[in-house]
C-alpha cells in the first residue's frame, strides 16, 4: 500500500464523480488537438499541393475558384480559354514550364484531366506500371484512383459529361483505356484518372470534324516562372491585356488558410476557455472529495501521515484525472480527425495523418498537467487546517 | 511509561478542564472513567498529541510530546501509539487488508503481511480481509478498528469506547486480546468506557 495506490482507489471509488469531473477536460483537449492537428495538416496538404504551380491562367472570374479547380481539382472551372492564347504564353521569357489541363468529364465521381505528360513532372509522379499515354483515350490512373475504382492494366471504361457523378449522360463511342498507373505522391494526382488533351478534345468533338486549330480550348494553363521577376511581371500583363485571369496559387490558399484561420482561432480560444472551466471544475470536485473524506484524512494523520502526505495525496489525484482527461480527450480528438479524413477521403480525396503528434499537444499536455496541479494545491490546502481531534470526535 | 504533570486544557468556547496527574509504568494498564462531558476524550485526545496542550506536560516514554514539532509530533504517534476511536474510521475506498496495510505504511512504510493474516485471525476478521470495510457488520468494523490499533505494535494503545458495540462474548475477547496484545510488547493501554462489564476486567481505575 502506498499514496500512490491509495489515491487511485479513492479515485476509482466514486467513478461517477471522476467522470463528471473530467467530461470538460476532455472536451477541450479534444477540440484543441482535434483543431490543430486539421489546420496544420490541411495547411500542409494545400501548401504541397500548390508548391509546384506559381501561377494559373485560366478565363476571367473568381481567382480563389481559378486555383481552386486548376490547381486542387475540388471546384468547377472558370470557364475555358482559347489553346492558341495559352501557346502565346507559353513562349514568354518569364516562363520556365507551362502545362495546360482540361477538364470536361469524370468517371464515377473522378475527375478525367486532359494535360501533357509533363503535368506529372510538376509533381514528381512516377509510373508504378505500365506505360504513359500516347495516343488518344489511353489514361494513367493515379494510386488513389486505381485502389478506389478497382482499374487494372487494360481495363476500359466509359466517361460522363461534367466533374460531377450525378451526370447520366455519357460518352458511349469513346471508351478509355487504362495504359498506366502511379505511385503514390501524397499530391492530388493521386485522385485524378490523367490523359491527353486530344482526348478530351475528342469526347466533345461529336461532329466527327477534324480539330480546327483556332478553336481548340484548354481549361487554364499552370505556370513555373523563370526569375522572381516574373511574378509581378506575369500577373500584371495577363490581367490588363488578355482577356484572361492569372492568379497565384499561393496568395490565394494564403487568404484562404486566413479566413478559415479566424474561424480555427475562435475554436481554439473556445477550447482554451473550456480548459481553464475544466481546472475549475477539477477543482471543485477535488474540494468536494477532501470535504467528503475529511474523516479519512484526519484518519491517516492519526496513524502518522504528515499534512505534507496529504496534500501529495490529493495532488496524485488531480494528476490521474488530469492525465486519464487528457489521454481520453486526445484519443476523441484523432477519433474526431479520423471521421473527417474518411468524409474528406470520399469527397476530395484526402487523407488526415493520425499519427503525427505535433509539438503543440506535448505543451497542451503540459499545460493540462500544470492547470489539474494547480487546481489539486488549492483544493488541498485545507488539509493544513485540518482540526483532526475535533473531525475524529464529532458524531458521524 | 504515561505521565503527565498539572495537564490542562482549554476549548476557544470557554470550556476548559484540569486533569489529575497520571503515572503509568511501562505495560501498566488504566481504565479512564466518569460521566460524559468532564473531558475523557478530551484526555486522550492529548495523550495522543492530536490536541495541542494548554498548559502542563505529557510524556510517553522518553519523549515529552511538547517538545515535538507537528511533523516529528505526526510520526512519534504513527510509531508509538495504537489508537481506537469512538466511532471507528476506514478507508472506504479500501478492503479490509489494504486498510491495515495502509496503517503499516504510515509513518515508516512497512510491509507486513503475515502480521496481517495473523492479526485477522486472531480478531475474527481473517474472512473479511478481501472485502470493502463497507460490506462488514458493526461487530467486525469493531475487531477491525483494533486490528488497525494494534498492527503497528505500538507501545501505548488507547481505546476510546471499544466494547460499546459488542456483545458480551465479544467484549470479554476484544479486552482479553487488549490485554494480551498489550502484555506481549509491554504496552500501555489505556481505555475509556462505561461499559461495567469491561470494569471488572481491570483493576486499575481513574474517575474524571
Amino acid at each position: 500500500m502506498n499514496l500512490v495506490k491509495l489515491s487511485y482507489k479513492n479515485l476509482v471509488s466514486k467513478p461517477l464523480n471522476a467522470v463528471l469531473s473530467l467530461l470538460l477536460l476532455v472536451l477541450s483537449v479534444a477540440l484543441v488537438t482535434f483543431m490543430l492537428q486539421l489546420s496544420s495538416q490541411v495547411k500542409g496538404n494545400l501548401d504541397k499541393n500548390i508548391k509546384p504551380v506559381d501561377l494559373v491562367v485560366g478565363a476571367k472570374g473568381s481567382p480563389l475558384q481559378l486555383v481552386l479547380s486548376s490547381v486542387l481539382h475540388i471546384d468547377a472551372p472558370t470557364g475555358n480559354i482559347k489553346l492558341k492564347d495559352a501557346e502565346k504564353l507559353r513562349k514568354s521569357r518569364l516562363v520556365k514550364a507551362a502545362v495546360p489541363v482540361s477538364y470536361g468529364d469524370n468517371y464515377k465521381g473522378v475527375r478525367i484531366l486532359g494535360t501533357e505528360t509533363n503535368y506529372l513532372k510538376l509533381y514528381n509522379a512516377e509510373l508504378a506500371n505500365g506505360t504513359l499515354f500516347s495516343k488518344s483515350h489511353q489514361v494513367v490512373l493515379g494510386s488513389t484512383t486505381a485502389k478506389k475504382l478497382n482499374l487494372k492494366l487494360g481495363d476500359t471504361f466509359l466517361s460522363s459529361h461534367g466533374l460531377a457523378d450525378q451526370s447520366l449522360e455519357e460518352h458511349h463511342d469513346h471508351p478509355f483505356k487504362v495504359v498506366g498507373v502511379l505511385k503514390q505522391t501524397g499530391s492530388v494526382v493521386d485522385n485524378l484518372i490523367i490523359t491527353s488533351l486530344e482526348s478530351i478534345w475528342d469526347v466533345h468533338n461529336h461532329s466527327g470534324e477534324e480539330h480546327h486549330e483556332e478553336d481548340l480550348e484548354v481549361t487554364s494553363l499552370l505556370i513555373q516562372f523563370s526569375n522572381p521577376m516574373a511574378m509581378v511581371q506575369l500577373p500584371r500583363y495577363i490581367n490588363d491585356k488578355t482577356n484572361m485571369q492569372a492568379a497565384l496559387p499561393s496568395l490565394e490558399i494564403n487568404r484562404l488558410v486566413k479566413l478559415l484561420g479566424v474561424g480555427v482561432q475562435t475554436i481554439q480560444l473556445i477550447a482554451l476557455a473550456i480548459l481553464l472551466v475544466s481546472g475549475l471544475s477539477i477543482f471543485i470536485s477535488l474540494l468536494k472529495a477532501i470535504r467528503e473524506r475529511r474523516q479519512e484524512l484526519a484518519l491517516l494523520r492519526t496513524y502518522g501521515a504528515t499534512s505534507g502526505q496529504l496534500l501529495w495525496l490529493v495532488l496524485l489525484e488531480g494528476l490521474f484525472l488530469g492525465f486519464i482527461g487528457y489521454v481520453v480527450g486526445w484519443l476523441f480528438g484523432r477519433l474526431g480527425l479520423w471521421v473527417i479524413s474518411t468524409y474528406a477521403q470520399n469527397s476530395y480525396g484526402y487523407t488526415f495523418n493520425l499519427t503525427t503528434p505535433t509539438k503543440w499537444e506535448a505543451i497542451l499536455l503540459f499545460a493540462t498537467l500544470a492547470i489539474t496541479v494547480l487546481a489539486s494545491v488549492l483544493a488541498s490546502l485545507s488539509v493544513f487546517k485540518l482540526n483532526v481531534s475535533k473531525i475524529l470526535s464529532s458524531e458521524k | 511509561m504515561i505521565k503527565t504533570s498539572k495537564l490542562h486544557f482549554s476549548y476557544t468556547t470557554g470550556t476548559s478542564f484540569n486533569f489529575p496527574d497520571i503515572s503509568l509504568a511501562e505495560g501498566d494498564h488504566l481504565l479512564l472513567l466518569g460521566p460524559s462531558g468532564v473531558g475523557k476524550t478530551t484526555l486522550l485526545h492529548l495523550l495522543s498529541g492530536l490536541l495541542p496542550i494548554t498548559s502542563g506536560t505529557v510524556t510517553i516514554g522518553n519523549t515529552e510530546l511538547n517538545n515535538l514539532s507537528r511533523k516529528k509530533l505526526d510520526a512519534f504517534r504513527g510509531r508509538q501509539m495504537g489508537i481506537i476511536f469512538q466511532n471507528d474510521y476506514f478507508i472506504n475506498a479500501l478492503t479490509v487488508k489494504e486498510n491495515l496495510a495502509l496503517r503499516l505504511y504510515f509513518p515508516d512504510k512497512l510491509k507486513d503481511n503475515a502480521r496481517i493474516k495473523e492479526l485477522a485471525k486472531r480478531l475474527g476478521i481473517f474472512d473479511q480481509l478481501d472485502k470493502k470495510v463497507i460490506a462488514l457488520s458493526e461487530g467486525q468494523r469493531q475487531r477491525l478498528s483494533i486490528a488497525i490499533a494494534l498492527i503497528n505494535k505500538p507501545n501505548v494503545i488507547f481505546a476510546d469506547e471499544p466494547t460499546a458495540s459488542l456483545d458480551d462474548e465479544n467484549c470479554e475477547k476484544v479486552i482479553t486480546l487488549l490485554k494480551e496484545e498489550a502484555s506481549n510488547s509491554t504496552a500501555n493501554l489505556l481505555i475509556i468506557t462505561h461499559d461495567l462489564r469491561v470494569k471488572t476486567m481491570f483493576k486499575n481505575h481513574l474517575y474524571l
